[in-house]
């Protein structure tokens, strides 16, 4: 503990210095539009590398952290020990939340950027890929933020209803989202008891009977877009084999696996430890984890034109002289697999989040995360709805620093912003409820 | 004007302490409390940690001492989002020498090494690093995360 002494005298440095800076310069006010990592992340930088800044963060939803809260499986609690930081730095004086303003709509993003010298765009990913094919709108198709919401209780899913009855379950997707639902699938219901899995979704999958889930992708095992740590979590389960069709080992995979390019370390892991853990069967086995390969969805059929009873898949062949990126060419050939679930896991995608910000190829125009001088953008709606925490800790850092280095000018060329106080009166207009931190900490 | 430039100059290079200071007075379990000095000498171990600036800091420290947790006890600029659950890469450290001689690392860490930036052969995560008697004199250096990292108030000139 920190003597008592000692925090008088830190109080005192910290009060004599910001109130002589105040005589001599103005405080930089800065916008952060969006609660989750990417946001978190550009707030702390900010508050720590300059003394003075002040940070308010808009976020569209009452609650806070976006996907950290809302996207992280029930046995996944530690991935959320990162909400602990967020915590500490939502307390910090120069930092206050403003909830449930949806910037864009209900806010302009042209009044922010009159009220503040800088505003960090963190809003994420809002949308999910549709698959695009025939028969998508039947019963018992759901896509991955449905599916995860349902389990997950989150409050924008509550009407979404999983038949979880039946005994086979396609899921289209190779990325560790695609994972985290075959898990939930997969793993001994009783294991999530003492997690914050929704009761309703807990009740459904203790009475569930099924016992074998695909997932499909339509590329290579150098193509998957997982982590080797998120496979293990199913290929290490009791009583489930991971199936996998050898053939897609090809000699140009082996060859490459064994290459000492760091830079595809993860790919090289990944490969390696699916080769291990492949078809091991044992007497234990009561369910089946099988990963296809060079499959697209083509169409999805029906025995009454209500509910899903299958999946057509083109064939898919990997062409081209890069075996990490090569030419995927689909052939006419069909196949067939029966099921009774299909959760499809394909991604998220951006809408243009304001017609002023140039985009090209999915991803804002930036240079190191600076659109131009004032406005500023980090993580997924930035560069596209690809990456982990770690990841969005690196475009946040890298984010800050292009904040911290126009920070002078910017205040030079807007030396009476005022910040909050001067999108307050829309907001008052609009009649906006803003739920500030203290008042979701009530809530929650 | 000057003294504006002078003042930001000046408090803009001790923000990370401020910072601090507000955290410490903001949270209840920061301890400043350092006891390495105390300890027998078959229990000191050095280690020397090169920052971002490529700055060393010598650190008398002590067997079991964790290498993330010591850096920044000492304000040394190395995070631990996770707060060493293995659930990230940001205190990911370059380990000079003495690489052998740390523990093997286990697919849990190679998992999260995985992501880091910059990856290179000497690569470790600090929060999995404890310090033993063996490891007299380790020297770890802290990776720089991005190449324009003007905090020291340099401004590029105008073009």
């Amino acid at each position: 503990m920190v003597g008592a002494g000692t925090k008088v005298l830190l109080r005192c440095c910290a009060h004599l210095q910001r109130s002589l800076i105040r005589r001599y310069s103005t405080d930089p006010q800065i916008c952060i539009v969006g609660s989750g990592p990417a946001g978190f992340g550009v707030a702390q930088s900010i508050l720590k590398h300059h003394p003075t800044a002040r940070v308010d963060m808009f976020e569209q939803s009452p609650v806070p952290y976006g996907l950290i809260r809302r996207g992280v499986s029930p046995d996944h609690q530690d991935v959320k020990n990162c909400i602990h930081g967020y915590e500490r730095t939502a307390v910090l004086p120069r930092f206050s939340f403003y909830g449930n303003i949806e910037v864009g709509s209900a806010l302009p993003l042209v009044e922010l950027q009159a009220a503040y010298h800088a505003v960090v765009l963190c809003t994420g990913a809002q949308e999910e890929r549709k698959l695009g094919i025939p028969g998508e709108n039947l019963r018992n198709i759901f896509t991955s933020l449905q599916f995860v919401g349902w389990y997950n209780g989150d409050t924008n899913h509550q009407d979404v209803d999983v038949d979880v009855g039946g005994r086979t379950v396609v899921i289209v997707g190779h990325g560790n989202v695609a994972l985290d639902c075959a898990r939930m699938l997969l793993k001994p219901t009783h294991m999530f008891k003492d997690t914050d899995i929704s009761p309703v979704a807990y009740n459904k999958l203790m009475e569930s009977k099924i016992n074998k889930v695909y997932l499909v992708g339509r590329r290579g095992p150098l193509q998957m877009a997982c982590t080797r740590k998120e496979l293990s979590e199913i290929a290490d389960l009791e009583g489930v084999v991971t199936k996998v069709d050898t053939d897609v080992f090809t000699p140009a995979v082996n060859q490459a696996i064994n290459n000492k390019d760091l830079k595809r370390r993860k790919q090289h892991r990944l490969v390696k430890y699916l080769m291990k853990v492949a078809n091991i069967e044992n007497k234990h086995i009561s369910k089946e984890f099988e990963i296809k390969y060079l499959r697209s969805p083509h169409s999805i059929t029906t025995n009454d034109d209500v509910t899903i009873a299958g999946v057509n898949f083109n064939i898919n062949k990997l062409e081209g002289d890069n075996v990490y990126e090569p030419l995927v060419t689909s052939s006419r050939e069909l196949e067939h697999i029966s099921c009774d679930l299909l959760i499809s896991c394909i991604g998220y995608t951006n809408k243009q989040f304001d017609p002023n910000i140039p985009y090209k190829g999915g991803k804002m125009v930036h240079d190191n995360g600076r659109i131009q001088p004032g406005l500023y953008a980090s993580g997924w709606c930035r560069d596209g709805p690809l990456g982990v925490l770690a990841d969005t800790s690196n475009s946040s850092t890298q984010t800050s620093t292009s904040v911290l280095n126009d920070i002078d000018d910017l205040i030079t060329d807007k030396p009476s912003c005022r910040g909050y106080n001067d999108v307050l009166p829309t907001l008052e207009e609009k009649n906006i409820d803003v739920i500030t931190w203290h008042r979701w900490q009530t809530i929650d | 004007a000057e003294m504006t430039s002078v003042f930001n100059l000046i408090y803009t290079q001790n923000a990370p302490l401020l910072y601090k200071a507000e955290q410490i007075l903001h949270s209840t379990n920061e301890s400043l409390n350092d006891e390495a000095d105390a300890c027998p000498e078959a229990e000191r171990v050095k280690i020397t940690y090169i920052d971002r600036d490529g700055e060393t800091h010598d650190i008398n420290a002590k067997v079991g001492d964790n290498v993330m947790y010591l850096a920044q006890k000492h304000d040394l600029d190395v995070e631990g989002a996770c707060e060493a659950s293995l659930a990230c890469c940001t205190c990911h450290v370059y380990v000079e020498n003495h690489f052998d001689k740390l523990s093997e690392i286990d697919e849990e860490e190679e998992d999260m090494l995985d992501l880091a930036p910059f990856l290179q052969e000497n690569s470790r995560l600090s929060c999995q690093i404890i310090l033993s008697k063996e490891l007299d004199g380790i020297v770890v250096r802290i990776p720089s995360a991005t190449r324009n990292f003007y905090v020291d108030g340099h401004k590029p000139k105008p073009h």
